[in-house]
């Protein structure tokens, strides 16, 4: 069986199609990227960009698999959660294809897309999800059918904190240089631990409190790398703390991160601790899959169609604040 | 990693004479310490304290943290959940008397309360006795809130049933406010764990805390539940990625 799948939900135009036939199951990967000049994303300047790339990154997917549209058995797309406008180009493709091709369409959670494909590229099998997007800080377990949230972020998320302090103190843009985020880099120097507000409420956390703190830090004359390094200490175990909690909870014995602030060493190596005092296998979603893509999109379409899920084209909108537990998820017991 | 018999060490060796109507005798000031649950941040261990039974809650070090940064924050911990639980306690709430505490080594030493944790045991409750339970949660939460106390992680794994009566635990993420947003929190925590574990008893759980937690509070109540719903459906809850930053490690 082969599925094309179609994200769009962000700043990403990905096309993936994937098969349940062969060892090596992607059988293409492209992607347009969506890089705004300053500050986050503009919605419907990102969807512009979107509409425009989508034909160019359909084609190419199709190529690189060597298939035409009437080969795949069904097509995949992301009906949400996300920003409006950009949903919209995805959705609109997708029903245009299934429609004129006349092949099944299959709705598609994007969160939920990210830990299907985190699964299949790692090979945990039923782990601590630890989500840390951009834009979405979380930490997930399968439960009874879904995948269900048991903390997050009460206001803002990690990757959030960190770049805005960045571009606040002028660290950045760019965030990211060598693998490393700025203020990860900023932190090396640091000496001295400023008392900064850690905030975990039950399972959540929550980082305003400290975003602020840190700036009013800065603002009034302390070290600009102890200030970095008090604050990733403050965010990453927190964080750390939330998914320890987790896993006490569930008795899991694995944990996944996931999302694009998982790609920072210095909070692997924090995760690798924990696992190690818990006895539990630790998992890191590889950068390349762990930002928005369309194989994501195919790999769990095609979870699904196999379980018989499918849309009517006319029912297929998009839904921006789908929350992932609200997803049966019938192919996992 | 350390062990809780050395942290201890100077307590589980001393004996202390207690004169008593019956006479006078030695007695360890702290002995048979028996591990019985391994949390995030602490070890619990069942034990007793003279001749009562206690359970000690050690916050062990984190090798993940910064010693320096370990320390401060295990230490304020321990002073929070003893200060609240002492407040609480004196207000009227079922809460396990701290008797024992020392900052620096990240120790309390707490009454022990007989019962099950009610995460355990929600499924073997039927509905009556889950609502009346729920609805006494929504109680001590009220009252809890009126004396400005957060609890910080108000779940029913933080709950301990024994016959008919709740005991509310665990103060280690609590702290002092009057601040509704933190209320709300509060609740909105309760809710979310009913949410996560006990999947199909959801409606009597929250309609009963509801209830009870309505019965304190009165009018405030209302706003206060009207905070939670604001939390649910603006917070990243919904996995909506409005202010989504371009982090993407490429
Ligand atoms: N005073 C007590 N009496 C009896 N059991 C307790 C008491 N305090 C804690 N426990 C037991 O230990 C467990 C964990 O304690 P808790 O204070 O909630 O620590 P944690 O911060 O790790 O959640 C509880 O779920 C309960 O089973
Ligand atoms: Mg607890």
């Amino acid at each position: 069986m082969k599925v094309l799948g179609i994200e769009s939900t962000a700043h990403t135009f990905g096309v993936g199609v994937v098969s349940d036939e062969h060892e090596d199951f992607i059988l293409a990967d492209e992607r347009a990227n969506y890089v705004p000049e300053k500050g986050g994303i503009h919605p419907r300047e990102a969807s512009r960009f979107l509409a425009e790339k989508a034909p160019e990154v359909l084609r190419r997917a199709l190529d690189s698999a060597s298939i035409s549209l009437s080969d795949v058995d069904a097509i995949a797309v992301a009906l949400g959660p996300g920003l409006g406008p950009c949903l919209r180009v995805g959705a609109t493709v997708a029903r245009a294809l299934a429609a004129f091709f006349k092949k099944p369409l299959v709705p598609v959670n994007h969160a939920v897309a990210h830990i299907e494909i985190g699964l299949r590229i790692t090979g945990a099998r039923d782990p601590v999800i630890v989500y840390l997007s951009g834009g979405n800080t979380a930490v997930l377990a399968f439960l009874k059918g879904r995948y269900r949230v048991f903390g997050e972020t009460l206001d803002i998320a990690l990757g959030n904190l960190l770049d805005t302090f960045a571009r606040e103190v002028g660290l950045g843009p760019p965030y990211v240089v060598g693998g490393f985020h700025v203020v990860d880099r900023c932190a090396e120097k640091g000496r001295r631990l400023l008392e900064l507000p850690y905030v975990v409420r039950g399972q959540d956390v929550a980082f305003s409190g400290l975003l602020t703190a840190a700036l009013r830090a800065y603002r009034q004359g302390a070290d600009l790398e102890d200030v970095c390094l008090s604050l990733r200490e403050v965010a990453y175990n927190s964080i750390i703390e939330i998914a320890a909690r987790c896993l006490t909870q569930t008795k899991k014995r694995e944990v996944m991160v996931v999302g694009g602030v998982a790609a920072s060493p210095i909070l692997r190596a924090k995760f690798e601790t924990l696992a190690k005092i818990y006895g539990v296998d630790m998992y890191v979603v590889p950068p390349k899959y762990a930002v928005d893509n369309g194989v994501m999109i195919a790999w769990t379409g095609l979870l699904a169609y196999k379980s018989g899920i499918v849309i009517d084209i006319a029912n297929a909108v998009i839904r921006q604040r789908w929350r992932v537990d609200e997803v049966d998820i019938p192919w996992r017991r | 990693m350390e062990k809780v018999d050395d942290v201890l060490a100077d307590l589980l060796s001393e004996d202390i004479v207690v004169i008593t109507d019956r006479g006078v005798r030695k007695c360890r000031l702290l002995h048979q310490l028996k591990e019985v649950w391994r949390g995030a941040e602490a070890v619990i261990y069942r034990g007793k304290l003279l001749d009562m039974d206690v359970v000690v809650k050690w916050r062990f070090p984190k090798p993940y943290l910064p010693r320096e940064f370990d320390e401060m924050m295990r230490r304020k911990r321990v002073i929070d959940e003893v200060k609240t639980s002492l407040r609480a306690y004196a207000a009227g709430i079922p809460v396990p008397l701290p008797l024992y505490a020392d900052a620096d080594r990240g120790v309390i030493v707490f009454q022990y309360i007989e019962g099950e944790v009610l995460r355990d045991v929600v499924d073997t409750l039927d509905t009556p006795t889950l609502c009346r339970v729920c609805k006494e949660l929504g109680e001590y939460l009220g009252k809890l809130h009126e004396i400005g106390i957060v609890h910080g992680d108000y779940t029913t794994g933080n709950v301990i049933v024994h016959g008919e009566r709740v005991y509310i635990i665990d103060f280690g993420l609590a702290m002092f406010s009057k601040r509704l947003d933190d209320h709300a929190i509060d609740v909105h925590i309760f809710f979310r764990s009913i949410e996560s574990t006990h999947i199909g008893r959801e409606e009597t759980m929250k309609k009963c805390f509801i209830e009870g937690y309505t019965a304190i509070r009165k009018d405030v109540a209302r706003v206060v539940l009207s905070k939670v719903d604001e939390i649910r459906k603006w917070g990243r809850y919904v996995a909506e990625r409005k202010l989504r930053s371009v982090w993407m490690g490429s």
